[in-house]
């Protein structure tokens, strides 16, 4: 009773989640590999775990052509400004995944020298537990951003709640 | 070896002898050209270096000579370190490693200065590889050193007030983002902390007030049933 009924080769959708559909199966990482969590992160690409299954393995070493900022690493202070500097050179709509502890929460640096948790710059999406995390704890990070963007709305508005892989 | 006397029931010198060191150093060529410039030979740490403590007026001299005596010819400069020691005086400590190739040597010297005047002549015309080991010092601890060209900060950011290592620096810091807010960035609360309305962006933290709750120590932000 519809479309669909009469032309079998068309498919009818809302353009919101025509649009989500392809952004979330097109992420650009931009990888911002800070330390030991950069290895995972690079693995994570590798044929082995393979993030291109995802539709996330062009990662883009220009901020101008990425969506999703994956913070693999420590942040000190002196990096903020600079990590904050590339987020905003990011086109909307963009994500950040804070990978790793020390991305998260500080990890187990608590001195003058490391932001305790990027998120006191950056607003983070997807929380990434471990030191480092797995590659599959990635990529499952990958997945919960892929949710997160089907409920965006077309107009880039994201809800807000960040998630927590373990 | 001079020193010992050859026959016992001579006796000499019987002054020199009785107060004698309970463990005599060997006689080494090295210690005795050191300490013929200025410098007192410390008693061996554990690993085994030779330990040498040289005035802060008397270094440049004795850097040269130990870098451009044939005889010395410590061509290397493993590392500069700065130390501090609160209850000394002079408080803090410049610490170099030299290594000899020539005579397959390390010794440890070190440089005292006051916390007064923190400042010691730069080794760079010598060892030009103590440039960024004299500028970690130099933001690390605070010890200057006269004469190098580019004294910059080189870990912390170049606006940063404090020097870090220092003992009474606490570990966590004071205003950690204190370049970054400078800068012109905006501080974000934390997530957990706040119960913001979906949808919009976070609120900066306010810094007039200090630190936001549960940065600072021992400020529960977790109900207890909410923990482990
Ligand atoms: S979370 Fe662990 S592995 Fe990752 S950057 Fe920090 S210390 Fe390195």
């Amino acid at each position: 009773m519809g479309v669909e009924d009469k032309f079998p080769e068309v498919v009818t959708s809302r353009l919101t989640d025509l649009v989500g559909w392809a952004r979330k199966n097109s992420l650009w990482p931009m990888p911002l590999g800070l330390s030991c969590c950069a290895i995972e992160m690079m693995a994570t690409v590798g044929p082995r775990f393979d993030l291109s299954r995802f539709g996330a393995e062009v990662f883009r070493f220009s901020p101008r052509q990425s969506d999703v900022m994956i913070v693999a690493g420590t942040l000190t202070w002196k990096m903020a400004s600079v990590a904050r500097r590339i987020y905003d050179q990011m086109p909307d709509p963009k994500w950040v995944i804070a990978m790793g502890v020390c991305a998260s929460s500080g990890g187990l640096y608590r001195n003058y020298a490391v932001v305790p948790g990027v998120d006191r710059i950056l607003p983070v999406d997807v929380y990434t537990m471990g030191c480092p995390p797995r590659p599959d704890t990635l990529i499952r990070a990958v997945m919960e951003l892929q949710k997160k963007i089907d409920e965006l709305a077309i107009d880039g508005r994201r809800p807000r709640e960040p998630v927590f892989v373990q | 070896m001079a020193d010992v006397p050859a026959n016992p029931s001579s006796s000499s010198n019987p002054a020199a002898a009785a107060p004698a060191a309970p463990v005599a150093p060997p006689p080494d060529p090295l210690i005795a050209a050191l300490t013929a410039l200025g410098a007192e030979a410390l008693p061996l740490t554990q690993d085994l270096l030779p330990v040498f403590r040289v005035e802060r007026d008397a270094w440049p001299s004795v850097a040269r000579a130990l870098r451009r005596d044939p005889q010395l010819s410590f061509e290397m400069l493993i590392d500069v370190a700065g130390v501090d020691f609160p209850k000394r005086r002079p408080r803090f400590e410049v610490v170099y490693h030299l290594w000899s190739l020539t005579w397959n040597k390390v010794i440890r010297v070190k440089v005292g200065v006051p916390e007064e005047d923190p400042q010691v002549a730069s080794v760079i015309d010598l060892w030009p590889t103590a440039d960024w080991h004299e500028r970690e010092a130099f933001d690390m601890v605070g010890v200057k050193f006269a004469g190098h060209p580019d004294l910059r900060r080189i870990l912390m950011p170049d606006d940063y007030p404090w020097h870090p290592l220092r003992k009474d620096f606490p570990v966590e810091g004071i205003d950690n983002s204190i370049s970054y807010v400078k800068a012109g960035g905006v501080l974000m609360t934390r997530e957990l902390d706040v119960d913001r309305p979906a949808g919009q962006d976070r609120t900066p933290v306010d810094r007039s007030h200090g630190d936001p709750a549960g940065y600072s120590d021992g400020t529960p932000t977790l109900p207890e049933e909410g923990r482990s």
